[in-house]
C-alpha cells in the first residue's frame, strides 16, 4: 500500500515543478518618481498602478513591472497630489477614497482607506491642499459635502447644502444630488454640481433643461449661493478619468455637460465660469451639435481642459446609439477648439481612439497629455505649444494616467 | 454463494417471473444482472437488468422450473431455483457485498453505478444511498471528488458554483432525471437540496450522452431521484449549528400491488446561517475601517419542497405512466453586496413555483423502449428592496439613505413569473445485438412576464419593460448510435445534436420599442465517445465533443436593471477532449486508479462588460483548458478505506487580437481553482453493540490552492505553487484546509440510524468567494427512520 501512496504522490508532484530560478523580485535602486495606471482586463476594469524609476518613454512593457498593486477597478481613474495617488475606491473595488504611495522598496502600496456609505462604485473628490479635500458620499445624505484630510486619510466633517433645495416648491424633483458629478474650485470657492432630479435613474433625469452648482467659501466651508445655466443637463459624468471641469491657466473653470444622456432632446455643452465670477458665463458655450451633424445622443469627451485658449477634448464622429451599443466604435479624434472663434481643428498625430478607457485629456500646469486607445495599443501623447507628441506606449492594456509624485511633469 | 429453493405455483395462461433486488441497507439496486434458464432445456436463457427502482420482469414462454442467477460487481452473486406457473413475485432479493470491495466510500459501488461508470462516456456516478445517512450536503459530497469544485458563497442556501473540468457556471447544465432543471426553478438548487432526496448524481465530464438533450457546454450533471419499488419510508431530521433544521420524507406505498403505486419525495429546510465572520465596520466620524468579529444577521432562508408522484404499471400499452406534482416554496434574506463590503438588513428574495409532469414509458427487452414526458411549470420569483435604512455589521441601523433600496439605491419590487412547458421524448432501438440507435427531442418554452412598479420604463412611455413578454423557445433535437465490437472489448457512441432557439422580447432594462425584437439561432454539434476493455474492472476512454451553449434569456435581453440586452450574441462554443485510464494497482483489485486528462477549447466565451452607462453580455474571451486529474481508492485492512484525488488544470486566454487586451495573452482565467485535492478515510465496523449494527466513522481533508479574483498578465503570476507573483494583490482567495469528520451508527432491532457531524473541525477561514467568508466550525445531528415493507 504504501508504495502506492507514494507513486501517487510523486506522480502528483510532477503537475508542479518548482521553477528554481525564481527569485525574489529585485529592488529598484532609486526611489521612483513616476506612477501610472493601466487597465490590464477591459472585462471588467481591473488594472495595475505602479511606479518607475525612469520617465516613461517609447514601449512601456507592463508584463515586466514589479511595483505594481492590482486594483479593481482602474477605469474610473486616479489623481495624484504630492508623492501620492488617490483613487475613487480601494483595491477590492469598494466605493471610498484610497490612497497609495510607495514603500521602502518602490512598490504602490494602500496608506489609508475612507469608507463611503454609499453603494456607488466610485466616489467623486477632490484635494485641495495636504489637509483638506472634499468628497461627495450619498450614503451620508444627498445635501452634503464631505470634508477629509488627505494626508491622515480621516474625514473631518461635512457641509450642508440643505439650502439649496428646491424640492418644496416643485412637485416633480424626486431627488437632489450634490457633488455626484462635480467638485472642484476655484478662488477660494468650491463648485459643487447640484442635479435636481425627476428620478434616481443616474441619468437621463433632470428636472430642469438647466444644469446648477453650489458655490461654498472654502475658507468658512459654506455655502453661499445656488448658481445654474439655462439650455443645459447633466454637469459631468461619474468617473474622475473623464476630467470633465477643470481651472485652465488663465484661471477660468470650463465645465463639461453630457446633456440628457438617455435622448439627443439635450445634448452636451462646455460651459464656463471666468476668472473672477462666480456665476456662469452666459455669453459662452460650446455645443457638441455645432461638431457632430444629425440627431442622436452626443457629448463631448472631455472638454474641462483649456489652454492658450483652447479646450482640448475628443469628439466621436457619430451619435451614440440610444444604448449605446455603438459605444467603443475607434472614432473619437481628439480636438482643439479655438474658445474665441469656437472652431475645432484635428490634433495631428493623435491616433483616434475608441474610448474604452473613458479616459480624456487632462492638464498638469502647461502641459495637456493625451491617453488613447484602439485596436492597434494604447499610449500617451503630450499635447504643448500647439503639437502633440508621442510620450509612450504601452505593451498591452489601456493607458489611464501618469503620473509624476510629487511634481510637474 | 447462497442457493434457495422456491417452489411458487400459480394461475394459467401467460407465464412471468418478476422481483426485486436490494442490498444488506435496503436500499433498491438498478441494473444488477437477472439470468433466467430453465433446467429442462439448458438452451432457454433469458437475460435482464434490473431497473433504476430494483425490479426485473420476465415473460416466460412456459412453464417449469427455472434457475434464477442475480449477480452485481462488488457483491455475492444469489442463486435460486423456481418453479413458474402463471405469475410469479419472487419478493425482494438482498445482496451481499463483498468484504473487499468496499473500497470507495463517497462514491459507494454497486452494480447499477458501475454499470454507468463504465459507459464510453465519461461519468462520474455519486451513489449516495450511504450518503443519505449523514449530514452531509450535496456540495461536500461532491467535493470528495477529482475534477469537481463546488464552491459556496456562503451559508446553507447561499449561491453555489460547480466547476468540472474547468468549465463552470452556465457552461454546466444540470438536470433531474435526464429532464433539464430549467423549468424547476431553485427546487434543485445545490445548496439546498437534501442528499435523502436523491438517489445518484450523475456528473458528465465533457460529453452528454444523447438522451441528455441540452446545450452544454462541458458537461452536465443528472439528479436521479429515488424511485425503488415496493412499498418503503425514509424519513429524517437534522439539527445544526446557526438555527439549522432539515425534514426529508421519501416514501412510497404499492396500494395495488404492481399496479398502482403513490410516492412523495419532499424536504423542508430552515437556517438562520448567523454564523460568526471577519468583517470591517467603518467608523461614522473617520470613515476609516476597523476590523471586527460579528454574527452574519440577516440571511435565514427556507426552502419547502413537496412532490407527490402517482403510477400505473404495467398496462397493455404502457410499462409505466407516472404523474407528479411539486410545489416550491423558498424565501431568503439578502445579506449583503457581492464581496461582503455592505451589509442589508431588509432586502429579500422568494420565489413559488408549482409544477406538475407526465412521464409515459415502454420497453420491450432486446427491441426497443421509449419514454415521453411532458411537463410544466409556473416559477414565480420576488425581488424587495424598499428600505431607506442603512445597517453595519453589527445589525444596526447606522443611517437613513435618501434612496428607497439598500441593494442598488433603488426602490425595487419586482416580479417575474416564468411560465414553462417542457417536453422530451427518448427512444432506442436495438437494430442490433450489438448496435442501439438512439434518438431524443427536448423541448423548452419559457414565456416571461412581470413588473416593478418602481422599475425604469420604455423611454418616452409610462410602461415598465418587464410587463411585455419575452419568449424563449429551445430546441435540441439528438441522434446517437450506440456500438459494442470485438465481443464488447470495444464500445463507442456516436451522437449528433441539433440546436435551435427562437428569442422574442424586449431589452429588460432599457428600451425605446415596445415592439419585442425577435432572433433565432441554430447550430449542429457532435461528439464521439470510445472504450476499449482491457480485462475486469480496468479500461481506457477516450471521448470528444464539438459542444455548444446558447445564451439565455438574460444575456439576450437584459436584467431589467443594470445590464442593457444584446440580441447578436453567438453561441459559446468549446471543443472538449477526455482520455481516461481506469485500473488496479494490484491483482487483489483492492487499489483503484483512475486517471483523466481534458483539453477544453473555447470560444466565443460570454462574460458580462462594464461598458459605460450599461454592462451588456458580449463574446469576448477564447481560452484553452489542459488538465489532469488522478484518483486513488483502495482498502487499508478489512474495516478501512481510504480515497485519494488530486486535480491539476491549466486555464489559460487564448486568440487575444485586440492591443489593448494582449497583455493577457495566456493569463489564468481568473476566480477558478487551478489545484484541489482530497484524501478521505471511512472505517466500517459491523456487530459493534449488536448482531447486525453497523458504525461508520468518516473523515476527510480538502485542499484548496489561493487563486486570484482577477486577471494577472501570466510573467506577473507565480512561477510555481510554492512562490508568489510579481505583484502585490489584495483580490486573491486564499488556500483553504478543511476538515470534517463524524459517526454513524445503525440499530439492526430499530428503525433508525444516528449521524452526528463535525464540519470545518480547524476552525479555518473559509472562503470559496472573494472575501466571503463560509462558517466556522459547525456541528450536524441526524435521525434518520427507515422503514421497507417485505413483500417476500
Amino acid at each position: 500500500m504504501k508504495k502506492y501512496l507514494l507513486s501517487f504522490l510523486a506522480a502528483s508532484t510532477l503537475l508542479f515543478s518548482c521553477d528554481k530560478s525564481t527569485t525574489d523580485t529585485p529592488q529598484p535602486e532609486q526611489k521612483p518618481d513616476y506612477a501610472m495606471l493601466v487597465i490590464t482586463d477591459l472585462s471588467n476594469s481591473s488594472g495595475l498602478i505602479f511606479s518607475s524609476a525612469t520617465k516613461p518613454a517609447g514601449n512601456v512593457d507592463v508584463s515586466a513591472v514589479t511595483t505594481a498593486q492590482q486594483i479593481f477597478n482602474a477605469r474610473d481613474g486616479a489623481i495624484s497630489f504630492g508623492k501620492a495617488i488617490y483613487v475613487g475606491a480601494n483595491s477590492a473595488g469598494d466605493a471610498g477614497i484610497q490612497k497609495y504611495e510607495l514603500d521602502a522598496s518602490g512598490k504602490m502600496v494602500g496608506r489609508g482607506f475612507i469608507s463611503a456609505a454609499s453603494g456607488d462604485y466610485n466616489t467623486k473628490f477632490h484635494i485641495l491642499s495636504e489637509t483638506l479635500g472634499f468628497y461627495s458620499d450619498r450614503g451620508a445624505g444627498d445635501l452634503k459635502i464631505q470634508t477629509f484630510n488627505p494626508t491622515t486619510m480621516a474625514r473631518t466633517g461635512e457641509i450642508d447644502l440643505s439650502g439649496v433645495s428646491k424640492k418644496a416648491q416643485d412637485s416633480k424633483i424626486k431627488f437632489e444630488i450634490a457633488g455626484g458629478r462635480m467638485l472642484t474650485s476655484k478662488e477660494g470657492k468650491l463648485y459643487v454640481d447640484i442635479h435636481f432630479a425627476t428620478s434616481d435613474f443616474g441619468f437621463g433625469n433632470s428636472a430642469y433643461d438647466a444644469v446648477h452648482a453650489a458655490v461654498i467659501d472654502v475658507a468658512s466651508k459654506k455655502y453661499e449661493k445656488l448658481i445654474s445655466f439655462e439650455g443645459a443637463q447633466e454637469i459631468s459624468y461619474f468617473p474622475i478619468s473623464l476630467f470633465m471641469s477643470e481651472v485652465d491657466e488663465n484661471g477660468d473653470l470650463y465645465i463639461n455637460t453630457m446633456g440628457n444622456m438617455l435622448s439627443d432632446t439635450r445634448n452636451g455643452k462646455i460651459l464656463r465660469i471666468k476668472k473672477g465670477q462666480t456665476e456662469f458665463d452666459s455669453s459662452f458655450q460650446l455645443s457638441i451639435d455645432d461638431y457632430v451633424s444629425g440627431p442622436g445622443i452626443k457629448w463631448f469627451h472631455g472638454g474641462g481642459v483649456a489652454l492658450g485658449g483652447k479646450i482640448v477634448t475628443g469628439i466621436k464622429q457619430n451619435a451614440f446609439a440610444p444604448d449605446y451599443g455603438n459605444f467603443n466604435e475607434e472614432n473619437v479624434v481628439f480636438h482643439t477648439i479655438d474658445v474665441a472663434t469656437k472652431k475645432a481643428t484635428p490634433i495631428n498625430g493623435v491616433p483616434k481612439s475608441d474610448f474604452v478607457s473613458l479616459s480624456t485629456p487632462y492638464r498638469v500646469g502647461s502641459k495637456v497629455f493625451i491617453p488613447y486607445s484602439n485596436a492597434k495599443g494604447s499610449g500617451l501623447y503630450l499635447y504643448e505649444n500647439g503639437q502633440a507628441t508621442e510620450q509612450f506606449k504601452v505593451s498591452g492594456g489601456v493607458v489611464m494616467g501618469f503620473y509624476q509624485l510629487g511634481g510637474a511633469q | 454463494m447462497s442457493l434457495v429453493i422456491i417452489v411458487v405455483t400459480k394461475s394459467a395462461g401467460q407465464h412471468s417471473l418478476q422481483g426485486r433486488v436490494t442490498g444488506q441497507d435496503k436500499h433498491s439496486l438498478g441494473l444488477v444482472a437477472v439470468s433466467l434458464s430453465e433446467n429442462a432445456d439448458s438452451s432457454l436463457t433469458l437475460n435482464t437488468l434490473t431497473n433504476q427502482g430494483g425490479a426485473f420482469r420476465f415473460n416466460v414462454p412456459h412453464a417449469g422450473q427455472y434457475r434464477v442467477l442475480i449477480s452485481a460487481l462488488g457483491y455475492e452473486t444469489q442463486k435460486k431455483t423456481i418453479q413458474i406457473n402463471g405469475t410469479v413475485d419472487l419478493g425482494t432479493t438482498v445482496l451481499r457485498e463483498k468484504a473487499e470491495e468496499l473500497a470507495e466510500v463517497t462514491v459507494t459501488g454497486n452494480a447499477g453505478t458501475q454499470a454507468k461508470r463504465e459507459q464510453p462516456i465519461m461519468v462520474e456516478v455519486f451513489d449516495l444511498k450511504k450518503s443519505h445517512l449523514k449530514s452531509s450536503t450535496l456540495p461536500q459530497l461532491l467535493n470528495l471528488s477529482s475534477g469537481i469544485k463546488v464552491r459556496q458563497s456562503a451559508g446553507v442556501g447561499s449561491e453555489t458554483t460547480l466547476n468540472l473540468n474547468g468549465l463552470q457556471g452556465k457552461a454546466i447544465r444540470f438536470f433531474k432525471d435526464g429532464i433539464s432543471t430549467d423549468y424547476l426553478g431553485r427546487a434543485f438548487n445545490l445548496s439546498l437540496i437534501p442528499s435523502n432526496t436523491i438517489e445518484q448524481i450523475e456528473v458528465y465530464k465533457g460529453v452528454l450522452p444523447t438522451a441528455l438533450g441540452s446545450d452544454a457546454l462541458g458537461g452536465g450533471v443528472n439528479f436521479v431521484s429515488a424511485d425503488a419499488i415496493g412499498t418503503h419510508l425514509n424519513a429524517s431530521y437534522g439539527l445544526g449549528s446557526f438555527g439549522t433544521h432539515e425534514f426529508t420524507l421519501n416514501g412510497r406505498a404499492e396500494l395495488v400491488p404492481d399496479k398502482f403505486f403513490m410516492s412523495t419525495s419532499s424536504y423542508y429546510i430552515r437556517s438562520l446561517n448567523n454564523y460568526r465572520i471577519d468583517a470591517q465596520v467603518t467608523n461614522p466620524d473617520t470613515r476609516n475601517r476597523e476590523n471586527v468579529r460579528v454574527r452574519r444577521f440577516h440571511d435565514e432562508v427556507s426552502s419547502l419542497y413537496l412532490s407527490g408522484k402517482v403510477g400505473v404499471r404495467p398496462t397493455r400499452l404502457l410499462d409505466q405512466a407516472t404523474l407528479e406534482v411539486g410545489f416550491l416554496d423558498y424565501s431568503a434574506d439578502v445579506q449583503h453586496n457581492l464581496y461582503m463590503s455592505k451589509p442589508y438588513g431588509e432586502a429579500t428574495l422568494a420565489e413559488r413555483m408549482g409544477q406538475a409532469n407526465l412521464t409515459l414509458e415502454k420497453k420491450v427487452e432486446n427491441r426497443y423502449d421509449w419514454q415521453l414526458f411532458a411537463g410544466t411549470s409556473v416559477v414565480n420569483n420576488y425581488f424587495t428592496d424598499t428600505t431607506r435604512n442603512q445597517y453595519d455589521w453589527h445589525g444596526q441601523i447606522v443611517g437613513v439613505a435618501s434612496t428607497y433600496g439598500e441593494v442598488n439605491g433603488i426602490e425595487t419590487r419586482q416580479h417575474l413569473r416564468d411560465t414553462n412547458v417542457f417536453g422530451r421524448a427518448v427512444a432506442n432501438v436495438h437494430l442490433h445485438e450489438d448496435h442501439i440507435l438512439q434518438f431524443s427531442h427536448n423541448l423548452l418554452l419559457k414565456e416571461r412576464v412581470g413588473g416593478n412598479p418602481t422599475g425604469q420604463k420604455i423611454v418616452g412611455t409610462e410602461i415598465d419593460p418587464l410587463t411585455i413578454p419575452a419568449h424563449y423557445r429551445k430546441n435540441v433535437t439528438g441522434l446517437g448510435l450506440s456500438s459494442a465490437f470485438f465481443s464488447k472489448k470495444i464500445t463507442h457512441v456516436l451522437t449528433v445534436k441539433r440546436y435551435q432557439i427562437a428569442t422574442s422580447g424586449v431589452d429588460m432594462l432599457y428600451s425605446y420599442d415596445t415592439d419585442p425584437t425577435t432572433s433565432t439561432q441554430g447550430n449542429f454539434g457532435f461528439s464521439s465517445s470510445v472504450k476499449y476493455q482491457l480485462r475486469q474492472g480496468s479500461f481506457a476512454r477516450l471521448s470528444f465533443e464539438n459542444a455548444t451553449r446558447i445564451p439565455d434569456a438574460e444575456e439576450y435581453f437584459g436584467d431589467g436593471f443594470s445590464v442593457r440586452g444584446n440580441l447578436d450574441l453567438q453561441p459559446e462554443r468549446s471543443n472538449n477532449l477526455n482520455a481516461n485510464f481506469v485500473g488496479y494497482l494490484a491483482k487483489s483489485g483492492r487499489n483503484k486508479i483512475d486517471f483523466n486528462f481534458f483539453l477544453r477549447d473555447q470560444k466565443n466565451l460570454i462574460v458580462l462588460v462594464p461598458w459605460l452607462p450599461f454592462g451588456s453580455y458580449e463574446n469576448w474571451a477564447s481560452a484553452k483548458v489542459l488538465g489532469a486529474e488522478l484518483s486513488n481508492s483502495g482498502q487499508l485492512g478489512k474495516h478501512l478505506a481510504y480515497t485519494l484525488n488530486l486535480t491539476y488544470q491549466d486555464l489559460r486566454r487564448t486568440g487575444i487580437t485586440n492591443a489593448s487586451e494582449k497583455l493577457l495573452l495566456g493569463a489564468r482565467i481568473p476566480n477558478i481553482p487551478y489545484l484541489f485535492g482530497n484524501a478521505s478515510l471511512n472505517y466500517n465496523r459491523p456487530n459493534v453493540l449488536a448482531q447486525g449494527d453497523f458504525l461508520n466513522l468518516y473523515f476527510s481533508y480538502a485542499y484548496t490552492h489561493d487563486y486570484y479574483l482577477l486577471a494577472v498578465p501570466r510573467s506577473l503570476e507565480p512561477k510555481n505553487i510554492f512562490s508568489k507573483g510579481s505583484i502585490q494583490s489584495d483580490l486573491i482567495i486564499p488556500t483553504q484546509h478543511v476538515v470534517d469528520g463524524g459517526v454513524t451508527y445503525g440499530f439492526a432491532k430499530l428503525p433508525l440510524v444516528l449521524n452526528a457531524e463535525v464540519n470545518n473541525l480547524l476552525n479555518a477561514s473559509l472562503y470559496d468567494r472573494f472575501r466571503v467568508q463560509r462558517p466556522g466550525t459547525n456541528f450536524r445531528l441526524k435521525l434518520t427512520y427507515q422503514f421497507t415493507k417485505n413483500n417476500s
